[in-house]
């Protein structure tokens, strides 16, 4: 006997409808759209001009963020070792086989293992919702959604370890998972270390 | 059909134009959202995880799209996709747990003031395999021939699934010692 369908007087019908997604899961999507190439974000007048200033800045600033507000601390004040930053970047040669969720799995395991060799001091997945770029235009600022253009692609990482020289730091960052999937990993040595 | 989707998907393909990405974005994501939530139980982070890969699996296929379906029917093929996929992924079983239920009135739909917060958190409750069927068919609307095509089930195992999730659905919804 076939099944009775639903009416609409039904009360698994109420159930239905639209429910609005959280405001950063567009930027999340827009993200990983661009990084893949399909998409290009808008062209942002006078960018180029300012873009090496500009990233600089911004890497600054992460700097300074991740410094105040990061978590994940492990290495305890008093190490003296040299602090390598390491930036992740996504281009349209990056292509995780994996879903968002498993790939936070995969580099949060990775910087636990940072964690366990005493290498880790930060390491966040940077959110693309706030995202914006500053650049002075004639006699005033302008604040610029979106990120900063990149050859490289897309900023969406940042870790902070410790190690005793450049050989080490880049056998550190040789493991991260985000090379495997096509992204890239800046290696910079900060300059109070 | 929406002129309006298929200007915005022409304007994605030729131009890869990201403004018209958001407003095809802005258009469809909350019924997508809704549908994975309840496809999920009201797990909000599997639900956003299922509404991101799904919206970057449609772009990557969207030259694809004939225009034979409405577009947010399409895109709400990748939501059960979707679904699908991370409860295989978990290792949930489609329903153990009731496979056993003796069959009674278990085909009859579910009628009566049932409160809506009841009725979620008895949904939320099945296992994912009669959650999915359940959802599609008495929430959403779809054919068990629609349901089969998307959950890669024959159109008998859909109906069977259906009839022990309303079963279940009415155990966990009547008054304790009913």
């Amino acid at each position: 006997m076939p099944l009775e369908p639903p009416g609409p007087e039904d009360p698994a019908r109420r159930l239905a409808g639209g429910v609005a997604p959280p405001p950063a899961l567009k930027w999340r999507v827009l993200h990983t759209l661009r990084a893949r190439g399909l998409v290009t974000a808008p062209v942002r007048p006078g960018r180029a001009v300012t873009r090496v200033l500009l990233y600089a800045a911004a890497a600054l600033v992460l700097f300074a963020g991740g410094a105040l507000v990061g978590g994940r601390r492990s290495v305890s004040v008093a190490d003296t070792r040299p602090r390598f930053a390491l930036f992740l970047y996504e281009d349209a040669a990056f292509r995780p086989t994996e879903s968002h969720r498993a790939l936070v799995a995969e580099y949060s395991a990775w910087a636990d293992s940072l964690r366990r060799l005493n290498a880790l001091v930060m390491g966040e997945e940077l959110d693309h919702e706030d995202a914006a770029v500053l650049f002075r235009s004639g006699s005033a600022v302008t604040i610029s959604p979106g990120d900063v253009e990149s050859a490289a692609g897309n900023l969406t990482g940042l870790f902070i370890v410790r190690a005793t020289s450049r050989e080490e730091a880049f056998a550190l960052a040789r493991q991260c998972p985000h090379l495997k999937y096509g992204g890239r990993v800046a290696l910079r040595r900060l300059t109070d270390s | 059909m929406s002129e309006e989707d298929r200007s915005l998907v022409e304007a994605v393909l030729a131009r890869r134009d990201e403004r018209a990405f958001v407003a095809l974005y802005d258009r469809h994501a909350s019924v997508m959202y809704g549908l994975a939530l309840r496809l999920s139980g009201g797990d909000a982070p599997e639900a956003q995880t299922i509404l991101h890969d799904a919206w970057v699996a449609a772009v990557e296929r969207l030259a694809s799209f004939e225009w034979r379906a409405e577009l947010r029917t399409w895109l709400c093929a990748f939501v059960v996709n979707g679904a699908r996929a991370l409860a295989r992924e978990a290792g949930r079983h489609p329903g153990p747990d009731i496979e056993d239920l003796p069959l009674g009135r278990e085909d009859e739909r579910l009628t009566g003031a049932i409160a809506r917060v009841d009725l979620e958190r008895a949904v939320a409750g099945l296992p994912p395999g009669y959650r999915h069927v359940f959802v599609l068919h008495d929430v959403e609307g779809y054919t068990h021939d629609e349901i089969a095509t998307h959950l890669g089930i024959t159109p008998g195992t859909s109906k069977s699934q259906l009839s022990r999730a309303r079963g279940a659905l009415r155990r966990a919804l009547a008054p304790e010692g009913v």
